[in-house]
């Protein structure tokens, strides 16, 4: 592959953190807050470290294959046979994150801020937006991620600064919430937060080299673990439980209480614009992903072809929910099975990789 | 070059349509804003009234005096009966040539009526639809909202909207309890703190008001400070004199002394507005039960660390023919400690207060007693929080203050506070009071001298 096209470690580390974070912009400080009460914050932290430990061992196991992507790993494990397998239960795992985040964003759309225009029309434009952002390819995606990700960060800082005034710390008490079970037991579900980083293992050959790599993707855990405590710490000291629960969208609802003086109110017309740039970042390099998982495992010459396909099939599962009220338990539910398959995946690869090639003789 | 020219004017062309929007586009021109919305009990059971006060923006040109109409020129009330507050909408949309929004809408007011009878399946109303504003501000109107709406008439202020926000949002008004709807909609839903609204009315129901503020003047009064208490039999007499023609009584307790107990509805002030926004109205789960007069409203404000600041007129032993005038300013939030170790709850609080004299007595040298007015202020401030406390454990059983919320950092999870059961254990909670209050500032003289005559 041609250096230019190379990803550097903002370029990685911006798109990977925009993968992994954006579900707390949408539904996941809700899903933990039912999980442990207002001891969600607690369970994001427990979640992180966890994650990153898992992701630590992970790239440690996989440094032996390299710089090759894991379904080439699996080429080389078990034969095209494995690749397939391989790449069927990856692509499931990102169309099930995919359909149902992507649906999110025009339903959110609708219910804030054009309650008249049909839905569907809003999901054909936004299927539009996402499939032009695949064509552009990987690159693109990626330079754009890095060019409004630090930009996005810091105008969130600054919202989200505004809504301090509203936080009471009584809101962290019990401190426990629903209790040590719901914490570090049924808290594990949350794993999922961090089960994005699947594609960092699928776009190895992207990268520069693997080093670069190894610390795009330790940076992006530290940074959406970060990001994900901040959000949900914040969101329990302004909104005490139960009432914590009720809200659809929790980020969102933070924001409309941002009154400066008697002339800065609705701020949250700029978080909207906020949450489009992060959607349609975020569904176009999944999309990229998902073509190009295809493209490997039936060693197609192009992906460009499959782009119009998949935005359809991913816009028909997205709609397989009838309601919002359905889309939140499903996407509860694929929550608790994602996260274990997204981690077992590098980890049973490298695995069976050390084991086939115990000689010590990498790829590269 | 000129391909990309092209290609960049074809883009701004299409971009035209699209960014024009279509189903949700909304004209200015063709929407009623709602500034005020008055809810009362309708004919029929489960029907309410609702007033719907609109502004009228050709009538308001942003000045007071050239060419805008007057406050009651700039907005106009629809009345409509309705099982819910869309479908008073849908019917107004078909009245008022333009659709209503209740984007603008600054103030909810609900009759006491409803109130009393409970707030639950009206609220949830406005917590669900984005179209209303969470910092909504939620009132009760001593009589009727749809009265309490037509009686809004600013007499310095053209438009309406502003007249709410000053009214609801002053940090000098501490005789209302500042209380938006978001607020209000999580103490109800989250069970760990009782509603104050504030109380809202209008001068032509002062009869009905007087004969329940004279009852509860005089349960006050009886509780209040002692050394006030110790006053001349023509001092006495003079105030119930007062009292009598006014018709409202006066507090006689050191902190704000000889201040009357004001409520909306029995104020004796003449204005030609007849809008009243002062006291409060407690509610116990979602029923209101009772009001708070001016002065409790503030004990509230002190108490809840909301307050901001404001004069207050103190009792002296030193100078008992003058009182003194201070401006009260809270330093920092109170601190509060709940301590549920044992089945009595027992409320620790203290207060962190700052005065300024305003206005001193002229027959002594208060400056020269500081100390002395200090430790007699704090045992004011003391003995009147100590008796509000009292009424809203003792008398109301109504968690108004929150300390639920303080009581839960002595558990780890919600199943060791569920256990405890707070809500039962309030009405035997034993407070403690302490007040940390500093005179800081004697205003432009430090040192008054007594007349050279005597």
């Amino acid at each position: 592959m041609n250096n230019k096209f190379l990803l550097g470690k903002k370029e990685l580390s911006c798109t990977l953190i925009n993968l992994i974070t954006i579900k707390m912009l949408f539904v996941y400080p809700r899903i933990m807050i039912i999980n442990s009460g207002n001891a969600a914050w607690i369970q994001c932290l427990y979640v992180s470290v966890i994650a990153i430990l898992l992701y630590l061992a992970c790239i440690k196991l996989y440094e032996k294959i390299g710089s090759i992507s894991i379904l080439e790993a699996c080429d080389k494990i078990g034969g095209k046979p494995l690749k397939i397998i391989i790449g069927i239960i990856t692509t499931a795992i990102l169309v099930s994150n995919i359909a149902m985040n992507i649906r999110l964003l025009p339903e959110s759309i609708k219910t804030v801020l054009l309650p008249l225009t049909p839905i569907n029309l809003l999901f054909i434009v936004f299927l539009a937006a996402i499939a032009l952002g695949a064509y552009f390819g990987i690159y693109s995606i990626c330079r754009i991620h890095a060019l409004f990700i630090p930009v996005i960060t810091i105008c969130l800082a600054i919202l989200f600064l505004f809504i301090i005034p509203h936080a009471d710390v009584n809101n962290l008490f019990p401190i426990l919430g629903l209790g040590t079970y719901n914490l570090f037991v049924t808290g594990l579900d949350s794993l999922s937060i961090f089960s994005d980083i699947l594609v960092l293992f699928i776009l190895m050959p992207y990268c520069k080299n693997f080093s670069i790599a190894k610390k795009s993707g330790l940076n992006a855990m530290i940074t959406s673990a970060v990001m994900s405590f901040l959000i949900i710490f914040l969101y329990v000291l302004v909104y005490s439980y139960p009432t914590s629960t009720e809200f659809i969208f929790p980020s969102y609802q933070m924001t409309r209480l941002i009154k400066i003086g008697d002339f800065f109110q609705r701020i949250e017309a700029f978080f909207e614009y906020i949450w489009a740039i992060l959607m349609l970042l975020y569904s176009s390099a999944y999309l990229f992903v998902i073509c190009y998982i295809w493209k490997e495992i039936f060693d197609l010459k192009y992906y460009r072809e499959l782009i119009l396909p998949f935005a359809i099939i991913i816009g028909g599962i997205s709609f397989i929910p009838g309601t919002l009220m359905e889309l939140y338990k499903i996407s509860e539910i694929i929550a608790r099975i994602t996260p274990s398959i997204s981690f077992l995946i590098p980890i049973l690869v490298s695995v069976a990789y050390r084991v086939k090639y115990r000689s010590k003789i990498t790829l590269q | 070059m000129k391909k990309k020219l092209i290609m960049l004017l074809l883009l701004l062309c299409f971009s035209v349509p699209i960014l024009s929007s279509c189903y949700d586009y909304k004209e200015p021109n063709n929407i009623a804003y709602v500034i005020a919305l008055g809810i009362d009990k309708g004919n029929s059971k489960g029907i309410y009234k609702y007033s719907i006060q609109y502004a009228r923006p050709t009538q308001i040109t942003g000045g007071t005096s050239e060419g805008g109409g007057k406050g009651e020129d700039t907005s106009e009330i629809l009345s409509i009966e309705s099982p819910s507050i869309y479908s008073a909408i849908n019917l107004a949309n078909h009245i008022i040539s333009k659709t209503f929004t209740l984007s603008h809408t600054k103030v909810i007011v609900l009759s006491e009526e409803i109130a009393k009878e409970g707030i639950a399946p009206i609220i949830d109303a406005f917590g669900r639809n984005s179209d209303i504003r969470p910092t909504v501000y939620f009132c009760i109107a001593n009589d009727s909202a749809e009265k309490y709406l037509n009686s809004v008439k600013p007499s310095i202020e053209i438009n309406p909207a502003k007249y709410y926000e000053l009214i609801f949002e002053n940090n000098s008004s501490s005789y209302t309890p500042f209380n938006d709807m978001q607020k209000i909609y999580f103490n109800y839903k989250n069970g760990l703190r009782d509603n104050v609204i504030p109380y809202v009315g209008t001068a032509e129901s002062k009869e009905k008001q007087n004969s329940q503020s004279n009852e509860s003047g005089n349960e006050e009064n009886s509780k209040n400070g002692e050394e006030a208490s110790t006053k001349t039999t023509s001092e006495t007499q003079n105030e119930e004199s007062a009292n009598t023609q006014k018709n409202v009584p006066l507090n006689k307790g050191g902190f704000e002394y000889h201040v009357k107990n004001y409520l909306s509805g029995n104020m004796d002030i003449a204005i030609s507005n007849e809008s009243e926004e002062i006291g409060a109205a407690v509610f116990k789960e979602d029923r209101m039960i009772d009001t708070l007069n001016d002065i409790e409203c503030k004990i509230y404000n002190i108490i809840n660390g909301t307050y901001k600041n404001g004069y207050t007129v103190i009792y002296s032993k030193y100078t008992p023919s003058s009182p003194i005038t201070i401006l009260l300013v809270q330093k920092k939030k109170p601190s509060i400690i709940v301590n549920v170790e044992n089945d009595i709850p027992q409320i620790n609080i203290k207060l962190y207060l700052n005065g300024d004299f305003i206005s001193t007595a002229y027959e002594d040298m208060i400056e020269d007693n500081v100390d002395g007015f200090e430790a007699e202020t704090q045992k004011y401030i003391e003995d009147a929080v100590l008796t509000f406390l009292y009424k809203t454990s003792k008398e109301y059983d109504s968690d108004i203050l929150g300390f639920a919320s303080y009581a839960k950092r002595s558990f780890l999870t919600y199943k060791e506070l569920n256990n405890y059961n707070w809500e039962g254990k309030y009405k035997d909670a034993q407070f403690n009071v302490t007040v940390d209050f500093n005179i800081e500032r004697t205003g432009l003289i430090i040192r008054s001298e007594k007349n050279t005559k005597e």
